[in-house]
């Protein structure tokens, strides 16, 4: 009777492991799809066309905003902002692109511009930045975040590519030439109390970028130093990648990151081409991964040991794989076209993310606004970025 | 009625690990992640990224039913297949063995 029992348990147990053997290699099949799905060279992809729908259906549906922002505050308050940020930079990419759709984003970026701009001004800075960010504490004073500057400043260069506004003119300009003056005297400019970021850094840059596009400024001395200034003092030796955070005195305070280098990498193809190429392969080389035909991205490579933090999400154990980083891989795959992760991480979105598509809109539930706006522009960057490529 | 009764009752009193116990357990996952599905759990999902679906209910609970649905969803994908796909090479197997001990014409 027990031999019988063994028996039988021995050939489920192999039938399992059999038919894991045959189904698991063959799951990505079902979600896989060509990167054209993803992101067209011209237009606005059909999921490009949908993400969108659904961004600025948050921003008409007052309500649906209203529960989508407590969602996000209650965890991170950065999120609120930069969900903003990718959306006002993937609509001017929209409507560059198409141009039956510029009037409804410039429409959309008008709205969001000027209620960012309100909020900072009736709640102060502090309003996007998590709860350590304490204004007498920071080491230039006055204090001020170039994660809010940086970002507004690109969000009102992005809408001037678009189409002139007068308006924005000198509101750019001053935004442009804080972050500039701050460079100039310190080198690195803070965040937070003390901590500065490569991606709020590298945002910055290309928002000068643009601005010195739009108005005939020259700030590409700044930039070469701040370049230079990286190159020597933020390179993890391991892995040559820039660190994502370092101290006013530039001694890192973390390896590099996922959910920094990614978008950092896309920076830096307006300031460096070159260097943004090689960071981008390091990263590819480093934190890029594929399971059963499903991309990901490690938030740390294996040489540096980081906690899962409010950057990174959840970190998968064992698989190592990064919500955070995974999402904003989808931007350094679009961005230097390697079609070949962009296809395989589109195919763990489907499969991994929970799409919801209704009416026309598509959401991700395991994602966010900020997550999904980063989606979007992933699926539509490129033609800003051509607006503001390097001189020779 | 009575016949498709009768099939069901086979189907609950399936052996362990036999073929039909297998398809009982796929069929069970799929009942239970449409159960989920059909509750809204799927926007509980969203703790992936960290962010709790109803601040109102606290992130411990947020967490258990997003995850929940995360089981049952990753289950009636990758699980039932491999299941059905076990089911029928049993179901092969045991025919075959039955054929091969059939004494010949």
């Amino acid at each position: 009777m027990a031999k019988l029992l063994f028996k039988r348990i021995g050939f489920g147990l192999l039938a399992v492991i059999v038919a894991s053997a045959l189904w698991l290699p063959c799951v990505h099949l079902f979600f896989q799809k060509p990167a054209t799905e993803f992101r067209t060279a011209v237009g606005v992809s059909p999921m490009g066309k949908a993400l969108a729908a659904r961004q600025l259906k948050l921003w008409t549906d007052l309500a649906s905003r209203e529960v989508e922002l407590r969602r996000m505050r209650g965890s991170n308050a950065e999120w609120d902002f930069m969900g903003r940020s990718f959306l006002v930079w993937a609509l001017a990419n929209i409507g560059l692109r198409d141009a039956a759709q510029k009037p409804a984003c410039l429409n959309a970026m008008d709205r969001i511009i000027e209620e960012t701009l309100k909020l900072e001004r009736e709640k102060g800075m502090c309003h996007f930045l998590m709860n350590y960010a304490k204004p007498d504490i920071y080491r230039v004073q006055p204090a001020r975040s170039l994660f809010v500057d940086g970002e507004i400043a690109l969000m009102l260069a992005a809408r001037r590519t678009l189409e002139e506004k007068v308006e924005l003119k000198p509101l750019l300009a001053e935004r442009v030439k804080c972050i500039a003056d701050g460079l100039q005297a310190n080198q690195v400019l803070e965040s937070y109390p003390n901590e500065c970021w490569t991606f709020d850094h590298a945002v910055a840059l290309a928002a000068m970028r643009l601005a010195d596009n739009l108005d005939g400024s020259d700030h590409s001395e700044i930039i070469s130093n701040w370049l230079a200034f990286a190159k020597r003092k933020l390179v993890h030796p391991g892995t040559g990648l820039l660190v994502s955070s370092f101290t006013v005195d530039g001694t890192p305070l973390d390896g590099p990151e996922g959910s920094s280098i990614w978008l950092v990498a896309h920076c830096l193809q307006v300031l460096d081409p070159a260097f943004a190429r090689d960071q981008y392969d390091r990263a590819r080389r480093e934190l890029a991964q594929s399971h059963c035909g499903f991309g990901s991205a490690r938030e740390w490579p294996a040489s540096w040991h980081g906690p899962a933090d409010i950057d990174s999400g959840p970190i998968i154990p064992v698989l190592n794989i990064s919500a955070g980083s995974s999402g904003l891989a989808l931007v350094g795959a679009a961005a230097f076209g390697d079609d070949e992760y962009l296809a395989k991480l589109a195919a763990t979105l489907d499969f991994a993310a929970f799409p919801k598509g209704e009416r026309g809109e598509l959401q991700y539930c395991a994602s966010n606004q900020v997550g999904d706006a980063v989606m979007l522009y992933a699926t539509v960057l490129g033609p800003l970025w051509a607006k503001a490529e390097v001189k020779p | 009625m009575k016949e498709t009764s009768s099939k069901f009752g086979r189907l609950i009193g399936a052996d362990f690990l036999s073929p039909k116990d297998f398809v009982r357990h796929a069929v069970l996952i799929l009942v239970l992640f449409a159960v989920a599905h059909l509750c809204g759990l799927r926007e509980f999902t969203t703790i992936i990224s960290g962010t709790m679906a109803s601040p109102a209910l606290g992130a411990g609970t947020c967490a258990l039913l997003g995850m929940g649905y995360m089981a049952l969803y990753f289950g009636a994908v990758v699980f039932v297949p491999i299941l059905l796909i076990a089911a029928g090479l049993l179901a092969l197997w045991e025919k075959v063995r039955a054929a091969s001990r059939r004494p010949l014409p």
